[in-house]
Parts: C-alpha cells; structure tokens; sequence
C-alpha cells in the first residue's frame, strides 16, 4: 500500500480507479486511513462477502511466514497495535484488477501476508488493458 | 480450499459498505471505459 498510494495519479491517468476493501470496522478502518493516508476509495465487508467470492483465504499458517513475523516484530518496535481488535490476522489479502467490461484481468490471492504483486506489474496490466475514458 | 478466480471471467459482483455506511456495489466501480483495482488488505495494522 506505501508503494501504491503515490501513483495514485498514475493510475487514474490510465481510466482505472483504485479501490481499498476491508473487513475491519468503521472505527479501525478511520484510525488506519488516518495513520496512512490513503488516498483510495475505501470500502468496507465485514462479513468478507466479497474476500469469499475473490477466492481470499484465512489461514493461520500462512499468516506466521519469516518475512511476516519481521513485520510484527517492527510494527512491536514501534509501538504499533498489531492484533487483537484490528481483526482477523489470519485473513490474507490480495490484488484485482477488473476491466470497464467487468472481466477479471489480474488476480493475485495472497500467498501468505507480504505476497503482493508489485506496483510496476499493476500499472502494466491497466496500462496494456488500453481503456479509453 | 476457496476457488481461485480466473482471468477472463467476469468479476463478482457484489454488494460492499462505505465508511459511511452506504451499500456499494462493487459492478458499479467498473465501467464506462474505466477499469478497477481492487485491493483487499488485511487486518488494519
């Protein structure tokens, strides 16, 4: 997302939109934009309708990879609130890109927490879909 | 195990909440020569 949100205008320049879905609460989702700063639309599933019909998993082991525990251990440093009531840390994420005729053109489910594609690869996708605003 | 979604299929559409509570169907972000990046995150930590 840190790397996302700069090229936001890159985006939008390419006739794609951008938007940010979670399963969080209103109230934790506001206290996250507001340490973020993100500016996508955000949009809200508590009930993970959504992460259910995109195929996202919950998975525990998944969830407790190397490169996912030296988050933890960083976000501990700096006294930042990882568990509990900011939901489900066993939930993975994950990345979509779905064209102006409502195609799916990019999936990338989350392996394990850290396994996003990258900005580049985003961009490319929606820049080689051509839409014409 | 959930299916994996499969490029060229259409997209589910369904029916998610604003910050301020308003349905939002996701079918509506696409469209009229835009395309969507969806980014589901993870816990808000």
């Amino acid at each position: 997302m840190a790397q996302l949100a700069p090229r936001y205008a890159e985006i939008q320049a390419l006739n794609a939109e951008a938007a940010t879905v979670s399963f969080g609460t209103e109230y934790w989702a506001r206290v996250w934009l507001q340490e973020t700063a993100s500016p996508f639309p955000f949009l809200l599933d508590p009930e993970r309708r959504a992460y259910h019909a995109y195929g996202l998993q919950s998975s525990v082991f998944r969830s407790w990879m190397p490169r996912n525990l030296w988050y933890y251990v960083q976000a501990v440093a700096q006294g930042r609130e990882t568990f509990g009531r900011r939901g489900d840390p066993h939930q993975l994420g994950g990345d979509f890109i779905v064209d102006s005729r409502g195609i799916v053109r990019l999936a990338h489910p989350s392996r394990e927490p850290t396994d996003r594609p990258s900005v580049e690869r985003l961009l490319q996708v929606l820049a080689d879909l051509g839409e014409k605003g | 195990m959930k299916t994996r979604l499969a490029i060229g299929k259409p997209a589910p559409d369904v029916t998610v909440h604003t910050l301020a509570g308003t349905p939002a169907v996701l079918g509506e972000l696409w469209g009229n020569g835009r395309s969507l990046l969806l980014i589901f995150l993870r816990h808000l930590a």
